[in-house]
């Protein structure tokens, strides 16, 4: 992975293409530990959610992707991106809004058995990003992306130690603020 | 005592490092340190208690699942058995093929002695339900018994202990081509490439009645044998292999997904395989037959950017048959013009009987076999096939 990065440099977006297989597997792996529950079958569901994180990525310019933790970065927040979006739909869909229900509203239901209104988290995190923009990045990258806090310290080039405080931190904050509401 | 102002900056810092001050004092001994630790400033001790409050040892609040944090095993790291490997009751001999999900080897079975195609996946890491799930699809794989489908003789894992790499077992086809290499080769007329075709169809009706979806049709998995006869392989494989669209979205070159994406139906292009169902293989049966009758595809897909092309697929119309090449009968392509249009979609799974399409088509423009059946369920609304819309939920 990090090889092909590196053969990226300065190229077009195209170059995401030569990158799928990797990318892919990346991706699939990170949206099935999002959607892994014990009680159901979610191939189906963490196959769409690559689908759609691919077509956004693939539109996206790809600078910046030094190796596998940047590029967890970036998928990280288009991770962000659609499962909030289709959170919204969900909640609207479950008022009555009519919108039809697509395969991601199952794999917005995993976070509610976890407890994790998407929402509410993403909402959340905005407010924590304009406090303390580096623990809203850490969030970002930790559940969105599932990077490991070694990966993070890298991305943000900071210490480990810095990552691990900011983390702890981070978790306490947000929960107490969705606590609140 | 007040003490002086602080920029909101400052006071976040502060409640931080009060809190993992805190943190690493006994529980019991947190609030009281707290107090001391503000020196009367209420709402600091009140901010830095609510957030000790918050916090859990061991939470799993928003902690991403164990297995998010292990990098996947890359494709690209599962080589090439080598020859004399033994898969099971199987010995590989040589690779035939490798392609994104598996490798495919000639293998020699001893009871009964036999060659076989071993298709051996590269995912390698099948457990619990979906092992479970992989033997049970596959029992219905080998359940599909028709002349023009490439029997599945086994499927298996091996590897060690309660993970293990799958494999398929199937008929071996020599010296086989594409369906499409095979009439262009043979440089087969219209009348003999239909029932060509007719065949194919037949033996996807057949994987249907058997509940099987195939998924993945296109040229390179209809292939024709040494004498002519057509044969569907890797029926259903992506179903059970849980890789679904993967099999299709995993290439080891851009080119053959680029390849792959024009036969994939409006519903797998928008990466929502719940739509999947008979129809899907219909319309990648209509591409084939698109172009073994036109000579090229529905759609230019190829050189584009992923996207783009899976948009292609999904919105835009077709070029019409007669239109790219006009030899082809009004026949085939004037049905289907009238409901050619995305938005009108066959309600049911079943192909309705009795269109005129295919069936003109094929007798009588071969009228030198007028007892073959030329016109199975499946073939009869393939025309239209290629212009069905997707579902409205569908996003690319």
């Amino acid at each position: 992975m990090a090889q092909l990065l590196e053969t990226l440099g300065s190229k077009s977006r195209d170059a995401v293409h030569e990158l799928w297989p990797a990318v892919y597997d990346e991706l699939r792996g990170l949206a099935a530990s999002f959607l892994q529950t014990e009680r159901r079958d979610h191939t189906l569901d963490a196959t769409a959610l690559v689908h759609e994180a691919y077509v956004r990525i693939a539109n996206q310019r790809t600078a910046g992707w030094k190796d596998r933790a940047q590029f967890l970065a970036v998928a990280a927040k288009v991770m962000r991106r659609i499962l909030v979006d289709h959170a919204r739909t969900h909640r609207a869909a479950k008022r009555g809004g009519g919108v039809a229900a697509t395969a991601l509203d199952e794999a917005v239901c995993c976070f509610e058995e976890r407890a994790v209104d998407l929402v509410v988290l993403d909402e959340a995190l905005q407010n924590l990003a304009t406090i303390d923009a580096r623990k809203a990045r850490v969030v970002e990258l930790r559940f969105f992306g599932g990077l490991s806090l070694d990966e993070i310290a890298r991305v943000l080039d900071v210490s480990l130690r810095t990552v691990e405080r900011d983390w702890t931190m981070a978790k306490a904050w947000l929960r107490k603020e969705i606590d609140e509401r | 005592m007040r003490r002086e102002p602080e920029t909101p900056s400052q006071r976040w810092n502060e409640i931080e490092s009060l809190f993992h001050a805190a943190l690493g004092k006994p529980v019991a001994r947190r609030s009281a340190f707290v107090a001391g630790a503000c020196r009367g400033d209420v709402d600091l001790a009140n901010e830095v208690n609510r957030l000790l409050a918050s916090h859990h040892d061991n939470d799993s609040f928003i902690e991403p699942p164990p297995a998010a944090l292990t990098p996947p095993v890359s494709n690209a790291a599962c080589g090439e058995l080598p020859a004399n490997t033994r898969v099971g009751p199987f010995e590989l001999i040589r690779v035939i093929a490798s392609g994104g999900m598996g490798t495919v080897y000639e293998a020699i079975q001893q009871q009964p002695r036999r060659t076989v195609a071993l298709k051996v996946l590269h995912t390698g890491h099948a457990t619990g339900a979906a092992l479970q799930r992989f033997q049970h699809e596959s029992q219905l794989l080998a359940r599909l018994r028709h002349p023009a489908i490439a029997q599945v003789y086994a499927a298996g894992t091996f590897g060690e202990g309660s993970t293990g790499t799958p494999y398929f077992a199937m008929e071996y086809i020599p010296e086989a081509k594409s369906i499409v290499e095979y009439a262009e080769s043979h440089d087969l007329e219209i009348g003999r490439r239909l029932p060509l075709f007719a065949t194919v169809c037949d033996a996807v009706h057949h994987g249907h009645q058997h509940g099987v979806i195939h998924r993945d049709l296109k040229p390179a998995n209809i292939i024709v044998d040494r004498n002519g006869r057509p044969k569907v392989i890797d029926f259903g494989v992506a179903r059970v292999t849980d890789a679904d669209l993967a099999i299709t979205m995993v290439p080891t070159r851009t080119g053959q997904l680029i390849g792959t994406l024009a036969y994939m139906s409006p519903e797998q292009c928008a990466g929502d395989p719940s739509s999947i169902d008979t129809r899907t293989d219909v319309y990648s049966l209509g591409v084939v037959l698109y172009e073994l009758l036109c000579g090229c595809l529905p759609y230019e897909v190829r050189n584009r950017p992923i996207p783009d092309a899976a948009r292609t697929v999904r919105d835009d119309p077709p070029r019409r048959p007669s239109a790219v090449n006009p030899d082809l009968r009004a026949a085939i392509s004037t049905p289907s013009s009238s409901r050619r249009s995305k938005k009108s979609r066959p309600a049911g799974t079943t192909p309705p009987r009795n269109s005129p399409a295919t069936c003109d088509a094929a007798s009588t423009t071969n009228p030198s076999s007028p007892d073959r059946p030329a016109c199975p369920t499946i073939s009869d609304s393939l025309p239209d096939a290629i212009a069905r819309p997707s579902p409205p939920s569908q996003r690319c």
